[in-house]
This record gives C-alpha cells, structure tokens and sequence, in this order.
C-alpha cells in the first residue's frame, strides 16, 4: 500500500506548526513539516515528530469511565457513550431549569477550537470559560493590548532585524512561535545581526545569543528602563514618534525617565551599568530595525505587568514600531480571522468572581476570564459555587501553582466541586479526581482550523485534520460538545446544528478560497495578495478630513460627528486609523490603571521592587522554573522519544552555592520554601552544578514529577509546584512563576 | 558520478534543539537508548562567561573509515558517494566495528543483532530528498551536497570548517566552530550516558 502524505497542523505544543503525515496501512510513519506553513517553512521540532510517541502511547484513555470509588480512588468502570452523555446532560439540563448555569465551569488548557468552546459555554449561559492564560502570559498581553490596543501579541520582524534585544524570552527553546522565530533570528544572525538576552539561567537561547547578561529576577523593567533613560539623556531618541504618536510629550519623558539611572539599575539587576549603557546605544542606532523580545523571565513575575511595558517603551522611544526589521504586530485576532459559521449563541450577562475577580478590575475590563491562579482559591473560599467542572485538555493538579498540593485537594473536595467531568487522552492528573472521564481524541485524529501571528506578517490559516481514526472510542472535542448540546436542550441544540466535527468544519471552511478541498490538499491557505503588516497604525481608513460627518480635536483624533465614535487620527492631512487606544496612540500613560485601582498602583511604565525579595537573607535564594527544547510544562513527558533526550530534571546551581551548602554533583539537597503559612513546602532534589546560572537563582525544569499520565510519564523527576505559591501581578492578573523565595539546606 | 557528499555543520547556528536526532530516530526507528544522530552539549568559562556549544553527532563518513578495517565479512563498504554503509546482509554481528569507530556511531541493532548506524539517509538522497536531519533542521545548520556544489565549495572557503578527527580517519562531516576545547569534550555518540 502507498504512502499518504497527509497535511495537518501540530499540535504537540502550542506554535501549531504545519505538518505532513506520513501513513501507510492506517498507521503513521513519519511526521514531517509541511513548507506551505508560511512560520515554520516546512520544519518540524523534536516535539512534532515525537507526537507519534503521543499516539501511541499504551496508556491512553480508549473508552467512557465513571468512577467506582471514591474519588481520586482510581477505580473505574467502562460506560457507554450513551451513559455518559446522559449522565452529564441531567446535571446540565437542572442546571439550565434552575436558572443556575454559571455554576458550570468550563476549564481548559489548550483550547484551539477557536470558538467552539466558547459558542459551548454561551450557548449554556455560563461565563466561566476559564483557561490557562493567567498562568502563561496574561501581564504580556495586557500590556500590549492596552499599550497599542490592536492585538496583544508581538510579532517582531526578525528576519529584517539588526538588534534583537532579548528579555527573558527562551524562543530558541519554548515560545509560542518558536520554529518560525528561531529559523528567521538565526537567519538574522548571519547577516549580522546582534542578540543579547537577559535570563537568570543561560538558555539555549542565552548560549545561542551574541551575549548573555545574568539578570536577578524580577529587574528586567528596571533595566529596560534605564535604557530608557540612557536613550533619552544622550538624545537618541525618535522625536518624532514620540511626539506625534504617544500620550506624553517629550518632556514629560524625559522627566519621567531621569530616575532610572544605569547605576540604580546594576545595583538591583547586577547588569553593570556600562553595559546598559552600551546596549542603549547599540539599540538606538540599530533603530528602526531593532526589536525587543518578552517572555515569562519578563512578566512571570509580581510586577511583570510594568516590566512588560517597559520593555515595550524602548520600542516607542526608538520609533521601531511597526516598522521593517523592528517591533512588529498584527492587528487583530488571527484566531478569529475566519469567523465561525451561525448562528452564534449570545454572550451570557452574567458575571462570577472565577470570570470576572472583583480583585482584578484593571484584567476585567481589559482581559475578562483570563486570571488563572485567582481559580482555586476561589472555589476554596466559596467566593463562586461551582456544581459542575468540565475539564478539557487541562491538566491543573500536574502544572497550576500549588497544583499537586492546594489544587487537587480542591479538586478531591465534592463539596467545592460536586460533579467533575473530564475530558482528556491520556490518564492525567486531571483525570484522576475526575468523576466521568470521557476519551478525547488526540490532535492527530481530529479536526479544525488553526493559524498563529505569521512572521511573514500575512494571514494565513490552516487545517488540522485526522491523519488517523480515534482509536478506541475516542471522539473529536467538537463531536463531544455536539453530542452534549443536543442532548441538553433544544435551545442549546440550535447553535450545534451540525452532524459531527468534520460537518462543522466544511461549513467554518467555506469562508476560505477553495474551502476544505483545498485545505485537505495542502494544509494551508496564505493570502499572498496581502502586503506585510508594516506600519499598521499609518494605515489610511476610508474617511477623509473633508468629509462633512467627521471632525477632528485639537489631539488629532478623527470621530464621527453623529455619535463621537472614534474612528482614526488625522495624519499628513488623511485620516489615518493609528493605534486601537482611546486617542488612538501609544499608551506611555494608562489613566485608567488609577480609577480602576484604588491602590497606589501607577499610571506610567514603572520599577515595583518584588516585596518578597527585599530584604533578602545571605542563604536566600530565588526558584525560578524553565522549559527544554523537547518539552512542554506538562504533556510530553510519555513520549519516549523524548524522553530519551531529557528524562529528568534535576535543579541548576551555581558552583559557588553548592560549595556553601556542602553540595556535590549525585548528591541530594533540600529546598525550602520561605514564610509560608503552615508547613513549609519543601522538595528534595538532585543537583546539576553549572556555571550557567546566576548565583542567587535555582532553576528547575518544568515537565516532570507526574504521578500519574501514564507509564512513560509517571514518577519520573520532581514536580517544583507545591513550591510555589499562587501569587497573582495585582495589576496584569498573571501568576508571578518566578518569584518564589527558597531555602536551602543538606540532606543528611 | 564523481563527486562525493560532503555535510556542513554550522555550530554557530544550531539551536541545540534536537529536531535532526528526532527526525533521524523516526525515519530510521532507531531504538530507544540507541542512536544514528544525536545532539551534544558542551559547556566551557566561568561564570558570567559561560559558552553553550551545540553539536550534532552521526557518522563523520570518514575517508579513511576504521570500521571497514576491522570487518572480518567485508560488509562495511564505502559507497562511490562517499558514504560508509554497512550491509545488512553480510553483515553477521560480530561487533567488531562498534569497538573500532572512534566516534562511537555504529550499534548493534537489539532485534537483528547487526551493526547499524547513518548511512547519510541513502533512500531518501535516492529519491531526490535531503536527509532527515538537514530536511527538518530550524536554522538550516545541516547542509547536505556533493563537494563540487558551489554553496558547498563557498561555504568551506569562506567559512572557516574544521574536522572532528581524533584519528586520521578524514570525515566528510565538516563543522564549522568547533573549537579544541569543545571538540575535546564530545563524547562518543552510543556512549553518552556511560560516558558522563
């Protein structure tokens, strides 16, 4: 029989990268990169190729279980399909009649259904479709969103850049975008560009970098602060963006900046000052094809929030915003860039403490339903009633804060959580505590349309389709919510008019040139006839300043005469559309942060010193946590081939510091959580002595310490979480990974 | 055909990512713990200057090839390609070439119980396609051609190559970037746990 080359979309981890299956005989041979994807150019990770491990791992959940024990007992009997879709819809359906549905939570880990869940918990009446992003890059995108306000996600122009200044970002490794960032930096990098990257631990991204600067944690935004000020002190500066483009005139720049100096700056990051110093300049004059880059060594903090916009002020202040080789986005969601088919159910008015955190006014009117670590602690103070957790592809006792600990206590409480459904491939953390588990498909059997901010700064879209059947009665997401729909009510049934997934996604696929046909071929549709995404705020719209219904103000901003909306800035005698903020430019000042907040919590791009780090003791260190190449934070460690590379995670120290504690190389030590209530958390781990790391810091990888997910996964390395608490940036509402303040100790 | 493959390494792009070892590891269904490609690690300095090097090791095809030496069945040939193979038929599992390479690229298969290692992924060449691990490769640090291609010629004269040569066995594995100091610290590819 012939090999069948069979586009479809990874989803191994989150970059979502075009692939190729290679089957013959209905078993799959070779996963390789498909080159119509216009990010990854046909290249695919270590972690791609392995999800054929992921596939066919041993222990994957085939069948419908109830538990018959008691929870987390891991007893369980086989159910039908029938049984269960039953049973869970005669809790929805009282749920529904009872005028309650915000008692049903959805949570989810990965959702790219783009929209399927959601039209789900609508169509339900629940706002709490509650995800993982507080706990990944919630401060990041706040930033953005309310900076620039079209997007809340960056996406440089690398390959034309000359200056890539790094923040904490390990791209080379993890990062959404990973292989279409590495494959264009290093590309950039031959034609001579520089990257310097700050990060506690040399990455591989550090190793790859022209330098690597060992940063203490939680200072990135007072150093990219203090390039600021050099920036501004030495006139190297872009006026004129400055002046026409962001809310502050220069002066009050100038004035704002004049705090942070370079030797403020190395007195709490370690960064000397000379180096900053250097960077500034090297940056500016790179400018406008200089770029800064973020990821969680920069927002995983407490005061990520304000790093993050820090960092992104460089940007402002050099004018490379938009611009070719500099800090480019795309406006709007490219998630939504083919809008799902109707109709679609309305949005729920409701709103509950787990969506909408009364702490977090600033995240809720900006990122409604997006704080994470605020969840558990929630439903443990009884601040929302949950009757039915609908858990699907999450795996929060494994990778949440206090997972292991805190969350699945929660979790194994049936009077915080009466009724737990689960859906999930394999027999995860998650599963465990779960009341009914219903067997999920894998990303290699199932359907959707899927695409990511593209590098080539186009849009495009692709195809994830089954290159195998579920085996088992594993069953598409889309089919289980279809199925669940219709036998809830009529009035949810009309939003899922569908016969199964695939039904669903010709319909979603109409919208695209060529519809499913040409997708099933080739995997991906890129609108070539679209320009790069260059400038996007000089963008013109379709008003003019003659235009009898429109009117301009003494800032600029163009509205309609009719009813004020706000529909551009004039620029160069046209209406152009500028940045998606209130007056339409760069946010360097956020009034809104001070109403919102009634705490001290500043208006401008500012340093907060991390509480918990002041002050810090001489055998005080700070725990920090890190992604491998071959590696995602909870869902490889079954994949053998994987494995093989990196099977276990030892904690990094610093030479220096194990000589202070007696520590050598297979000798374990202690670490010990600092000032928790209660009990210490405290974890006993194995040693890895490098100089790669800076001398204050731990770093442990996350991936391991399963207890359950199956034989290759389980029992293998340390889980870091019950270490670190579940501390929210009280500003962006994302979890502060790398703050946690830590002891260490010899184990005798 | 006259002229022979010849693979570049450029250490000064490679991630470390492991895409190449993978991608050989599932076009060959290498076994676990076994290994045709892998990538090293290798780190040098002293704290804050601190190297990370990145090495992807297979076999360097060597010109001069110890393995074929110490066949007693002749089944290590070297192709007019230049590639070293090892027959499968003639091959009868004395393992006497596992012990010879220096670089520790060649083991014996725990099914077949034959030597086996890269073969610079001859039935995909034959078929018009790169190998496996230079197909995959993110920073397109693996290169992969015949020596009179001219990307290849410019590269090695402009590019500062060196061998990874602890013998004289002249490799047509090429790398660029590979210092002394790291290049004495790889390990030999079956040997990696052993060894650490």
């Amino acid at each position: 029989m012939a090999v069948k080359h069979i586009p479809t979309m990874c989803l191994n981890c989150s970059t979502v990268c075009g692939m190729i299956a290679k089957v013959e005989d209905g078993e799959i041979r070779k996963l390789e990169g498909n080159s119509l994807d216009p990010n990854s150019g046909g290249k695919l990770c270590a972690k791609g190729q392995a999800a054929i491990n992921m596939v066919e791992d041993p222990d994957r959940i085939l069948y419908p279980m109830r538990r018959s024990g008691p929870r987390g007992s891991g007893k369980w009997e086989r159910i039908s399909w029938d049984e269960a879709i039953k049973a869970i819809t005669q809790q929805f359906r009282t749920l529904r009649k009872q005028k309650r549905p915000e008692e049903m939570v959805l949570l989810y880990g990965r959702d790219r259904t783009n929209g399927f869940l959601e039209r789900f918990t609508h169509a339900f009446g629940t706002p709490n479709k509650l995800g993982h992003r507080g706990l990944c890059s919630l401060n990041k995108r706040m930033a953005i969103r309310t900076v620039i306000g079209d997007t809340d996600w960056d996406t440089p122009d690398f390959s034309n850049s000359h200056y890539i200044l790094n923040f904490g970002s390990n791209f080379y490794e993890a990062h959404q975008g990973h292989v279409g960032m590495l494959a264009r930096v290093s590309e950039a990098k031959r034609n001579g560009a520089r990257l310097v990257t700050f990060d506690v631990r040399l990455s591989n991204t550090a190793a790859q970098s022209d330098e690597w600067l060992p940063i203490f944690p939680g200072t990135d935004g007072l150093v990219a602060l203090a390039i600021g000020h050099v920036i501004l002190r030495d006139r190297l500066q872009n006026d004129h963006f400055i002046q026409y483009w962001t809310n502050a005139s220069l002066n009050e720049w100038k004035a704002y900046y004049q705090l942070y100096t370079p030797e403020w700056a190395e007195q709490e990051s370690g960064i000397p000052a000379i180096k900053i110093e250097e960077i500034a300049h090297a940056f500016a004059s790179a400018a406008p094809r200089a770029t800064t880059i973020t990821n969680r060594g920069t927002h995983a903090h407490k005061n990520g929030f304000y790093n993050e916009w820090a960092v992104l002020c460089l940007n402002a202040l050099v004018g490379s915003i938009g611009e070719k080789g500099g800090w480019c986005y795309i406006p709007g969601d490219v998630n939504l860039s083919v809008p799902q088919p109707g109709p679609l159910p309305p949005k729920p008015r409701v709103q509950t403490e787990l969506s909408h955190p009364t702490e977090l006014p600033f995240v809720n009117q900006v990122y409604p339903r997006a704080a994470s670590s605020t969840i558990f602690p929630y439903i443990a103070q009884k601040k929302a009633s949950v009757d039915t957790l609908l858990s699907y592809y999450v795996n929060a006792p494994m990778s949440w804060p206090e997972g292991p600990t805190f969350v699945r206590d929660v979790l194994l409480d049936e009077d915080l959580i009466p009724f737990h459904v689960v859906i999930d491939a394999f027999h995860s953390e998650m599963v465990e505590v779960a009341d009914y588990v219903l067997p999920d498909a894998t990303f290699l059997e199932k359907w959707d349309l899927d695409a990511r901010n593209s590098y080539e700064l186009r849009p495009y879209v692709g195809l994830r389709q089954p290159v195998i059947p579920p085996p088992g009665e594993c069953k598409d997401i889309r089919d289980i919510l279809i199925a669940l729909a219709k036998e809830t009510d009529e009035e949810m049934a009309k939003y899922f008019s569908y016969d199964n997934a695939e039904h669903f996604i010709r319909v979603w696929a109409e919208a695209i040139p060529g519809g499913l046909e040409q997708l099933e071929e080739n995997g991906i549709w890129e609108d070539k006839s679209q320009p790069k995404a260059y400038m996007p705020y000089l963008q013109k719209t379709t008003y003019s300043t003659s235009d009898s219904d429109v009117k301009t103000d003494d800032k600029g901003i163009a509205r309609l005469i009719e009813n004020d909306q706000v529909i551009g800035r004039q620029w160069n005698g046209e209406i152009v559309k500028g940045f998606s903020t209130p007056d339409r430019r760069f946010q360097f000042k956020l009034p809104q942060i001070g109403q919102l907040l009634k705490s001290d919590a500043p208006i401008t791009p500012v340093y907060r010193p991390i509480k918990e780090h002041k002050h810090l003791g001489k055998n005080e260190y700070i725990l920090t946590t890190f992604k491998w190449n071959v590696h995602t934070q909870s869902r490889t460690a079954n994949q053998l081939w994987l494995t093989e590379i990196v099977g276990e995670n030892p904690c990094w120290i610093h030479p220096r510091t194990a000589e202070l504690y007696g520590i050598e190389e297979a000798q374990d030590f202690k670490i010990l959580a600092r000032g928790r209530e209660g009990e210490s958390p405290y974890m006993i781990v194995k040693p890895v002595i490098t100089e790669a790391i800076h001398p204050r810091v731990l770093a442990i990888s996350a991936s391991f310490g399963h207890w359950q997910y199956g034989r290759t996964a389980k029992n293998k390395g340390y889980n870091p979480n019950p270490m670190i608490p579940n501390w929210t940036d009280d500003v962006g509402g994302g979890q502060s990974w790398n703050d946690t303040v830590v002891l260490i100790e010899q184990v005798t | 055909m006259n002229s022979k493959y010849t693979m570049l390494i450029d250490l000064d792009s490679c991630s470390g990512c492991h895409a190449c070892s993978v991608a050989c590891k599932a076009e060959h269904q290498v076994p676990i713990g076994k290994n045709r490609h892998t990538v090293q690690y290798v780190e040098n300095g002293e704290f804050p200057h601190v190297t990370r090097n990145f090495i992807p090791t297979l076999c360097q095809h060597c010109t001069d090839a110890p393995c074929m030496e110490v066949c007693a069945v002749s089944a290590i040939t070297i192709k007019e390609s230049g590639a070293i193979v090892i027959d499968q038929e003639q091959c009868i599992g004395t393992s006497a070439c596992v012990d010879a390479c220096p670089y520790g690229a060649i083991y014996m298969d725990p099914t077949s119980f034959k030597a086996m290692k890269c073969d610079f992924c001859e039935s995909r060449v034959e078929g018009g396609e790169l190998p496996a691990c230079a197909a995959t490769c993110p920073t397109d640090a693996i290169q992969f051609a015949f020596e009179d291609d001219p990307k290849i010629q410019q590269a090695l004269e402009k590019g500062k190559y060196t061998r990874w040569e602890p013998e004289s066995t002249q490799p047509r594995v090429w790398y660029k970037g590979l210092d002394h100091q790291t290049e004495s610290k790889l390990k030999r590819i079956n040997h990696l746990r052993e060894e650490k």
